[in-house]
């Protein structure tokens, strides 16, 4: 029953398998998993534990191999992100030292990518990136096209990162699957969000429809909005606006129900626009 | 009527309202009415293993209890707000006692270190709301032994007082609100909701089971104070 994991699990198998980290393997001295939280029974390969820490000095922390995953140096899938010391000792890219990166695994098991133009131009030569599946764009643009190319199926399920953080304790303890668009959770090293893409999608086809798309780019066309939906204060601003644009109250009455997802709403709807054309 | 654990058990439909007087954290799963319960008679009898009987109608045909998920109440005046809430995270399954060489200290009040920090968005709403199904007297008592919801109640997070319950009139079946809560997966024709599929534990302390759940944040407006 734990589809995340599972998911998360079979998109990295390759990046586990060519660190053979099963040598390292040792029988679990904890009852669960530290970051995970369950039962060394009921993950992806019961019974085998990997200890980790993060400096000398510092306790190890024994984790299961699918939490294990973002501590690995992927030398063939991503290939080197850095040299160190006087040495220059290649040190390979890992999931979880991309801070600021973002992925999507499809209900398939396809690991993509969301990269800014650094990390991705260092692991383009890689596998993933041979392979079509590391994108330079942020990981909302990623979702976006790849729901628009239709790779995203809400009955398989699919798992969204928003980004990987620098923290891969609180990114595994809190992966969540994503069922339904109007529900899409956002994985990331804080705390676990939800959005309504179904919402951004409507909000979309108002400002098409209403010829708004050169004036929704705006951020002021979006400041008052956003603010009235996060707070509930109706301001002489908005009063303003509303007179001014066509469609006000479609548009208002389109956000969505969370007014944490509003924060966000605006960047949602310019990345569907851009990406219908 | 048949007693069970000094409960009356009546068959009342009624809405619970709780004041909020402190942003609340949503935790993953929005809480439910059997689950603040049960938390309330563990507490009572010091018992965290056991599944105990709570003073709300149990659906034989659902195997569940009639009781929803937590929904927030608006008013003509009050919205719902949000804000970020940051704070340091627990570090999961790391014995402190054997850590040597803490590379740094990370402060409650962020500091320098207010990067480091977990971010969590805090909600606020004039109210929360349940729909339940039970002997309401019962549980309100039961519910005074709690004093927070949702994440880091026990920092004063989703601090409420309980503010009204109330009779409801019965709707017809399907459509009855106690059942905005997840379902067994496959009663997706009748709930008064979208179905989202998901995975949950039907009754507290329950196995994990396939569902079909409403939204995490439900929202109605109540009447002005």
């Amino acid at each position: 029953m734990n589809k995340p994991y599972q998911l998360f699990h079979h998109a990295t198998e390759a990046i586990r398998a060519d660190a053979g980290i099963m040598e390292r393997a040792i029988d679990p001295p904890t009852p669960t998993c530290a970051y995970c939280n369950r039962e060394w029974s009921a993950v992806e390969n019961p019974g085998v534990a990997l200890a980790y820490r993060y400096d000398t000095g510092l306790a190890y922390e024994y984790l299961c191999t699918t939490c294990y995953t973002p501590r690995i140096g992927a030398h063939r899938m991503l290939g080197i992100d850095s040299y160190r010391g006087n040495k220059k000792t290649p040190c390979y890219g890992k999931l979880g030292m991309l801070n600021s990166s973002g992925a999507v695994i499809t209900g398939d098991g396809i690991l993509h990518l969301a990269l800014r133009i650094k990390p991705y131009e260092r692991f383009k030569e890689g596998w993933m990136g041979r392979n079509g599946q590391l994108h330079q764009c942020s990981s909302e643009q990623l979702l976006i096209q790849l729901e628009q190319r239709g790779r995203l199926h809400e009955e398989q399920g699919f798992l969204y990162i928003q980004q990987f953080g620098n923290k891969a304790d609180n990114f595994m303890a809190g992966l969540a699957l994503t069922r339904a668009k109007t529900e899409v959770w956002s994985n990331s090293d804080q705390d676990a969000r939800v959005f309504d893409l179904h919402a951004a999608h409507t909000l979309a086809e108002i400002i098409r429809a209403h010829d708004l798309t050169t004036k929704a780019k705006r951020a002021t066309f979006w400041r008052d909005i956003k603010q009235w939906a996060q707070s509930g204060r109706y301001t002489d601003r908005l009063v303003k606006w509303e007179q001014e644009t066509p469609g006000a109250d479609m548009i208002l009455a389109a956000l969505p129900a969370d007014p944490a997802d509003c924060a966000g709403i605006d960047k949602r709807v310019q990345a569907i626009i851009e990406a219908q054309g | 009527m048949p007693r069970t654990n000094g409960f009356n058990q009546t068959d009342s439909l009624f809405r619970l309202v709780l004041k909020l007087h402190a942003p609340l954290i949503l935790p993953q799963t929005t809480p439910r009415l059997d689950s603040l319960l049960q938390e309330a008679m563990a507490r009572r009898h010091q018992d965290w293993q056991t599944r105990h009987d709570l003073p709300l109608k149990f659906d034989s045909a659902l195997g569940v209890y009639r009781a929803s998920q937590m929904i927030f109440g608006m008013t003509a005046q009050q919205s719902i707000a949000s804000s970020t809430i940051k704070f340091a995270t627990q570090e999961h399954g790391l014995d402190r006692a054997k850590v040597k060489k803490p590379k740094r200290r990370i402060r409650k009040d962020g500091g320098i270190h207010v990067s480091k920090m977990t971010s969590h968005t805090g909600y606020y709403a004039p109210y929360v709301l349940f729909y339940a199904q039970g002997d309401p007297e019962a549980v309100e008592r039961l519910l005074a032994m709690l004093s927070g919801i949702g994440r880091e109640y026990a920092n004063g997070f989703g601090y409420f007082t309980i503010a009204q319950t109330m009779l409801v009139h019965q709707g017809p079946g399907a459509n009855q609100p106690w059942r905005f809560r997840p379902l067994p997966a496959g009663t997706t024709n009748d709930v008064p909701f979208d179905p989202i599929p998901g995975v949950a534990h039907l009754v507290p302390n329950g196995e994990h089971v396939d569902v079909v759940r409403p939204r995490r944040m439900l929202r109605e407006t109540m009447p002005s104070e």
